[in-house]
């Protein structure tokens, strides 16, 4: 092992380590020193990541990967590790904080540095196992957050559809791990890649990715399970933070992982594609009929995973990782915030509403795509498929709907447009530089699948204009949506049926 | 307003005829369920969340009549449980005396023969007051929820859902249709719902969904007919479906309350309990005959016992009753003697002869009691005057370039004049000299909000949002950050918003559309109020009060009651401005309204988080005006500094630190998004003053006292005092009993843990978690600290300083007033002339022992 392969795998191991520490022995511990220790470890454990990134970027690319059996560290990984730390230490400080007076503060503490210990030995896992046992010991970890109050009937539902999703998770990764076992003739990530790069993917590879895709899509909480992401609003806004920000997208970062094996088997690919497109067009669509900030904040969780798990069907990796780090950076801000909705509902009253016209909802899409063609002609060496591009036209056309019937003091036609042009060139530009980051990723965009994408976009989008213009048209639709298009009755039931439990409280009402 | 205070007419009398034809019945349905929705009190929405007492509508009954009630319909309690009674009277915060007092004040204690042993022993037993069931309940083949919720959660939870989906009009992008009103939107919503069924375990609710009610009418008709329960029950089970969606009937009764301060009506209440009771339909054809008969027969033997029942609970709370009354004259005998201890001697001179330097008029908040007796003992020449902080104007307000109009004034009245905003860079421009200006900060505004809309849909639609994260979802890093340290800066008003560096410190609230003559009097009214209408001193303050919050969907709780949930700051400004008016001045002349050539008025905010003290427009006072106002600062700082160290034991922190360290923590708590207990509110609130300032002056309150200046000797006719028992009275009282009932339900009449809060509609209310039915009142973290409860839940001791004959009168010339005197909801105490205090109970009084 080279000094500097030692040096990069120490510092990416020092946070497990750290957060495993961060754990309070006693159960009965005093509360802030417990508190005080968990900050100051995860600090160190935040510095650590960082200089474990440093070194990866320092490093040769492709240079000496795996240092010790099982494990290895990727600069990826270390993009992620900086990510997650990175929120674990801000999610703590803020829960040092806000949970004062609660009782069980040493049971969240411990329950956190389980989380985050897991997340990161997840990041180094070269192995099948370790991959395996680090996922599901997050799970296991974040069950004491879910429950962190466990007289709440729906805190424990939810805990218990996790608990359900995460067996039929684990028992899908060991059916993926054993056939590659035994294909390769090794657990091992590294020998599974070298092994791809060599053979053509057999029959059982192919298999062994389908059942990977399918454990994503579970640990995911895409449809049809995402009903106990939706219902964590049960536990405190901490919890749902760190999950939806920090743990939730870890099944980015596996397909991201084991692209290679993605690349070799196009049936798991379409699956990617197929249900993460599904979830992203409808739970955005439930999204919109939300009438709870955390709730609204869930079902957009849920959407965003859709897309990124689409990303990484389509082989768009460097969009599934920035939006795996994008997301989870907003996502946690946003749940921590949210009790600021009423300033914001204000500050909406403040100032009004206003319809978007007929013309500008028809013309917008043009205008966009013309903006986001011209911008990425610029560009060199083209950073993603054409169709993307389209897909982006599409996102940010709303920036340039024009209000039907201005107020004659608003600003006119002319300064809006104006002011929605430069946002959606400000916004092309950050797409662009954020793919100008080394995240030690390559992409394989697939075509197909990525019309696919473009296609059902531009039918989001028209759903978008249309319910602007013609609300009334869409009743139907709006009341599938408001009910979450009863995915989740129908996913609890078969959850209760396949695993009863008890989950309301006893003797109470 | 009179009609508006009055809870409910007599009850059910005219529900008593024999030989009933069909329309008869029909109208006494309708009498039942009007009664049933009548005892539902408001509650206001989080961007204007006033206190309300949740039982204000039944206030015509005793408390503890009500506590019955509560328990045995709703299963609600009123009176504190007993074990914090227990702990009360184990350390002594409840002394025998204390106890022995309490049973002597209770004549029904002594008819049922209740003495301190048999009191003492019953705080180690929990009174068993089942509650009586409903349809629902008695339908329910698994009430316990043994594999699924039980029914009534469950219809709780989808009633709520849908109200929410019907009243939200600022979370959801995508709005429904709600046209045909609540009863044909939940109606709608259920018949298409695909998956309702499952949740409740009904796989053939289509049966019962066939049998629901066409109409609101319908559904009341049907469900009281078909049960067969005893017409004196009627009302009293309709209250008791009401209490199952409380959160959403108290929503309810806020629109009725708006729409009758605006003069009309409102019926989404009697949709709410049409709702309810429909559900009652459909679970009962969900089920076969024989159950629906069984279910039937229960129901009927249970509520044919309802009277007994309630006499059997108001029984068992009399012992409760006794205690809380222990609680109280423990304190009341500690306020007592405070008081004692500062009574003027019978020579005293009044206080108006006395020359003040400043006249500072606060609110009668509690929070004010501390600073003014530091402001006060910091410098004796300024007089401070406790008013209500709206300062009698009752006015809507509208900043600049918008529509977002808002009442600033008490819950109680509807607003009668506008106040809009100017921008003013010199005094001149409050003329036409100015006109020029207004158009460039609107624009400037509407520029700026528009810019804000557009970015807006980069999150707001979801393709948006899903290529905007990707793009800029890292510039949120330095916002996370923020959390790990939150800044020091000052409070900032969120009406400021849009106007930039250049029109925010000039943008002014003024009044719109009074001629001068209006101006004077309205003027002069409020002089007299506040007892200014001589005596002046050359610089007047008025300082409203607001809170510094962040993250903190309750905000407006902190706010000026007074103000509606808002700051007072439009008021004070607005007020400032209307008596710095020249002309207005030189009307008050002509009316014997005397002040020194040289006065000026200048509004200012007590920021009750930090206790700061922030002045407005200082810019327009002339120079000799504004040294006077910046010598002040040396006392308010002084004054400030000392406020805070009295309050930082119970925040936990240090009041030995620095000056500016403790301001700079106090700052970096109000400004921290992950801080549950900014300060501490109206929390420990117990009694009102209403008396001259020499009663109280030099008594240490520790914040638990409201303060309103009242000198009876200016009031020969007592039309001040009939105003301050019927408005400032009420709302001191509103406020006591949501910290009161928050206290001693926080599960129901308090909206329970902070951590779990989820915003509804954006402003309507807050979820506990996923759904359940809407919250109202108070978080338990507002309340309790974690350890200990720091609202001890008392009834307002009221104290006047009037004769006795002044006070009777307005109690006999007010329903209201009356009712909560002799229905215990307050104590009423006077001042005597030697200074101790008589306490009034049905109609006489008491002499209060020393």
């Amino acid at each position: 092992m080279s000094p500097t392969s030692s040096l990069l795998l120490a510092s990416a191991l020092l946070p497990v380590a750290l957060m495993l520490a961060a754990i309070p022995h006693r159960r009965a511990a005093v509360v802030p020193p417990v508190w005080g220790r968990f900050r100051g470890l995860s600090v160190a454990a935040l510095s650590s990541t960082v200089a474990s990134l440093g070194l990866q970027l320092a490093a040769e690319p492709g240079g000496p990967g795996t240092a010790l059996s099982g494990l290895s560290a990727t600069l990826t990984g270390a993009w992620v590790a900086v990510l997650v730390q990175l929120l674990g230490t801000v999610i703590g400080a803020f829960s040092s904080r806000y949970l004062q007076g609660e009782p069980g503060q040493p049971r969240c503490v411990a329950a956190l540095g389980g989380v985050l210990a897991a997340v990161h030995l997840l990041l180094l896992a070269d192995h099948w196992l370790v991959l395996i046992a680090a996922w599901a010991a997050v799970g296991l970890a974040l069950q004491h957050l879910l429950c962190f109050y466990t007289d709440r009937p729906f805190a424990l539902l939810a805990a218990h559809k996790k608990r359900v999703a995460d067996r039929l998770a684990d028992a899908l990764l060991i059916a993926a791990a054993a056939l590659a076992w035994n294909e390769v003739g090794s657990g091992s990530l590294s020998a599974l890649w070298r092994h791809l790069e060599a053979n053509a993917p057999s029959i059982a590879l192919q298999a062994s990715a389908v059942f990977l895709a399918l454990a994503v899509v579970l640990r995911t909480a895409l449809l049809p399970v995402h009903g106990w992401l939706i219902q964590v609003m049960e536990a405190p806004t901490p919890v749902s933070a760190l999950l939806h920000a920090g743990v939730i997208n870890l099944g980015g970062f596996v397909l991201i992982r084991f692209a290679t094996l993605l690349e070799a088997a196009p049936v798991a690919r379409w699956l990617l594609v197929g249900i993460g497109l599904t979830t992203a067009l409808l739970a955005g669509l439930v999204m919109l009929t939300r009438i709870s900030i955390k709730v609204r904040l869930a079902w957009s969780t849920v959407a965003q995973m859709g897309f990124m798990v689409m990303e990484c069907g389509l082989g768009l990796y460097t969009l599934a990782l920035l939006h795996l780090i994008g997301h989870s950076l907003y996502k946690a801000h946003a749940f921590l915030s949210a009790s600021t909705a009423v300033e914001a509902a204000r500050l909406r009253m403040m100032r009004g509403a206003a319809a978007p016209s007929v013309a500008s909802l028809a013309l917008a899409p043009l205008l966009s795509l013309g903006m986001v063609a011209l911008l990425v002609s610029a560009v060199q060496v083209a950073p993603w498929p054409w169709w993307w591009s389209g897909v982006l036209a599409m996102a940010w056309a709303p920036l340039l709907w024009l209000p039907a019937t201005p107020d004659p003091c608003a600003p006119g036609a002319v300064r809006g447009l104006l002011a929605g042009a430069g946002m959606v060139i400000a916004l092309v530009l950050a797409a662009l530089a954020g793919h100008r980051v080394p995240f030690g990723v390559s992409d394989a965009p697939d075509g197909t699948a990525g019309l696919l994408a473009l296609v059902s976009m531009v039918a989001l989008y028209g759903g978008l204009a249309l319910l602007q213009a013609r609300p009334a048209a869409l009743a139907t639709w709006r009341r599938w949506s408001y009910a979450g298009f009863y995915v989740d009755e129908y996913a609890t039931r078969a959850a209760l049926r396949l695993w009863p439990t008890r989950w309301t409280p006893a003797a109470t009402e | 307003m009179d009609t508006l205070l009055t809870p409910r007419t007599e009850p059910s009398q005219s529900l008593q005829l024999s030989a009933p034809t069909d329309a008869d019945i029909g109208r006494r349905i309708d009498a039942a369920c009007a009664q049933a929705c009548r005892a539902i009190a408001p509650a206001w929405p989080l961007d204007r969340a006033i206190a309300v007492n949740p039982h204000w509508a039944r206030t015509d009954l005793s408390v503890r009549t009500v506590a019955a009630r509560m328990a045995v319909l709703g299963d609600i309690r009123v009176f504190p449980p007993r074990a914090q009674l227990r702990q009360a009277w184990a350390s002594g915060r409840i002394a025998a005396a204390d106890l022995n007092e309490a049973l002597a004040q209770c004549p029904a204690a002594r008819l049922a023969g209740l003495d301190a042993a048999r009191a003492i022993d019953a705080l180690a037993e929990t009174p068993a007051l089942p509650r009586l069931p409903l349809l629902i309940d008695v339908l329910d083949d698994d009430p316990r929820g043994q594999g699924r919720l039980s029914w009534r959660q469950a219809v709780t939870h989808q009633v709520s859902q849908v109200c929410a989906a019907y009243f939200d009009v600022h979370q959801a992008d995508w709005q429904p249709e709600r046209a045909g009103g609540l009863y044909a939107f939940w109606r709608d919503t259920l018949t298409h719902d695909q998956g309702i069924g499952v949740l409740m375990g009904l796989p053939d609710i289509a049966r019962g969904l066939s049998a629901l009610p066409a109409t609101r009418q319908d559904a009341e008709q049907w469900v009281l007919r078909r049960l067969g329960l005893p017409e004196e029950a009627w009302a009293d089970y309709l209250e008791a479906v009401l209490l199952t969606v409380n959160g959403w009937a108290s929503w309810c009764a806020y629109l009725a309350w708006e729409a009758r301060l605006a003069g009309g009506s409102d019926t989404h209440l009697r949709d709410l309990l049409a709702i309810r009771l429909a559900w009652g339909a459909i679970l009962l054809e969900c089920r076969d005959d024989k159950a629906a008969q069984g279910a039937f027969v229960a129901l009927q033997m249970e509520w044919e016992r309802s009277p007994a029942r309630l006499q059997q609970a108001e029984d068992a709370l009399l012992v409760d009753e006794v205690w809380q009354l222990a609680l109280e004259v423990g304190y009341q005998r500690g306020l007592a003697q405070r008081l004692r201890a500062v009574a003027p001697p019978l020579s005293a001179a009044r206080e108006g002869e006395q020359a003040f330097e400043v006249q500072a008029a606060f609110c009668i908040d509690v929070r004010s009691e501390p600073l003014r007796r530091a402001i006060e003992s910091a410098w004796p020449a300024v007089q401070t005057i406790g008013f209500a902080g709206f300062f009698g104007l009752p006015v809507a307000y509208t900043p600049l370039a918008t529509a977002a109009r808002r009442p600033q004034l008490p819950g109680l009245l509807a607003p009668a004049l506008e106040v809009t905003e100017r921008v003013v860079d010199s005094v001149a421009d409050f003329g036409a000299h100015g006109d020029a200006l207004q158009a460039s900060a609107r624009q400037a505004r509407l520029n700026s909000f528009a810019r804000a809309d557009r970015w807006g849909a980069s999150s707001r639609w979801p393709n948006a949002a899903f290529s905007s994260v990707e793009a800029v979802g890292a510039g949120y890093l330095g916002k996370l950050v923020q959390w790990l340290r939150p800044s020091a800066s000052a409070r900032r008003s969120l009406d400021g918003t849009g106007l930039g560096s250049r029109y925010r410190p000039v943008c002014r609230p003024v009044l719109a559309g009074l001629d001068l003559p209006a101006k004077v009097d309205l003027s002069a009214r409020v002089l007299h109020a506040m007892g200014l209408d001589r005596g002046l001193s050359r610089l007047v303050l008025l300082i409203g009060h607001g809170s510094q919050s962040a993250n903190n969907a309750q905000a407006a709780a902190l706010d000026c009651g007074a103000c509606c949930g808002q700051t007072g700051e439009v008021n004070a400004r607005v007020l400032a401005r209307l008596l710095n008016e020249p002309d207005v001045r030189a009307g008050l002349c002509a009316r014997d309204i005397t002040m020194p050539e040289d006065i000026a008025f200048a509004a200012a905010l007590h920021n009750t988080t930090t206790d700061e003290i922030e002045g407005f427009d200082l810019d327009l006072l002339d120079a000799a005006a504004r040294g006077r106002w910046t010598r002040l600062q040396t006392v308010f700082a002084q004054a400030c500094d000392q406020v805070r160290r009295e309050r930082a034991v119970a925040l936990g922190l240090d009041p030995r630190s620095p000056h500016a360290t403790l301001l700079d923590q106090l700052r970096r708590r109000a400004n921290d998004g992950a801080q549950t207990r900014p300060e501490w509110g109206l929390a420990g609130n117990a009694a009102f003053l209403i008396a001259p300032r020499a009663r109280s002056r030099g008594a240490v309150l520790e914040g638990r006292v409201f303060l309103h200046d009242y000198d009876a000797a200016d009031d020969a006719d007592g039309s001040v005092l009939e105003l301050l028992m019927t408005a400032p009275m009420l709302v001191t009282h509103w406020i006591n009993w949501q910290y009161h009932a928050s206290a001693c339900d926080p599960q129901r009449l308090g909206s329970g843990n902070k951590l779990l809060h989820n915003v509804v509609g954006g402003r309507i209310g807050v979820f506990e978690g996923n759904g359940g039915d809407l919250r109202i009142g108070l978080a338990r973290q507002s309340l309790h600290d974690g350890e200990h409860w720091r609202h001890e839940p008392l009834r307002l001791t009221v104290v006047i300083d009037a004769p006795a004959e002044a006070i009777e009168c307005v109690i006999a010339n007010h329903a209201v007033v009356r009712q909560l005197l002799d229905n215990g909801w307050l104590h009423l105490w006077r001042f005597t002339t030697d200074g101790g205090f008589m306490r009034y109970a049905r109609g006489r009084w008491h002499a209060v022992m020393a």
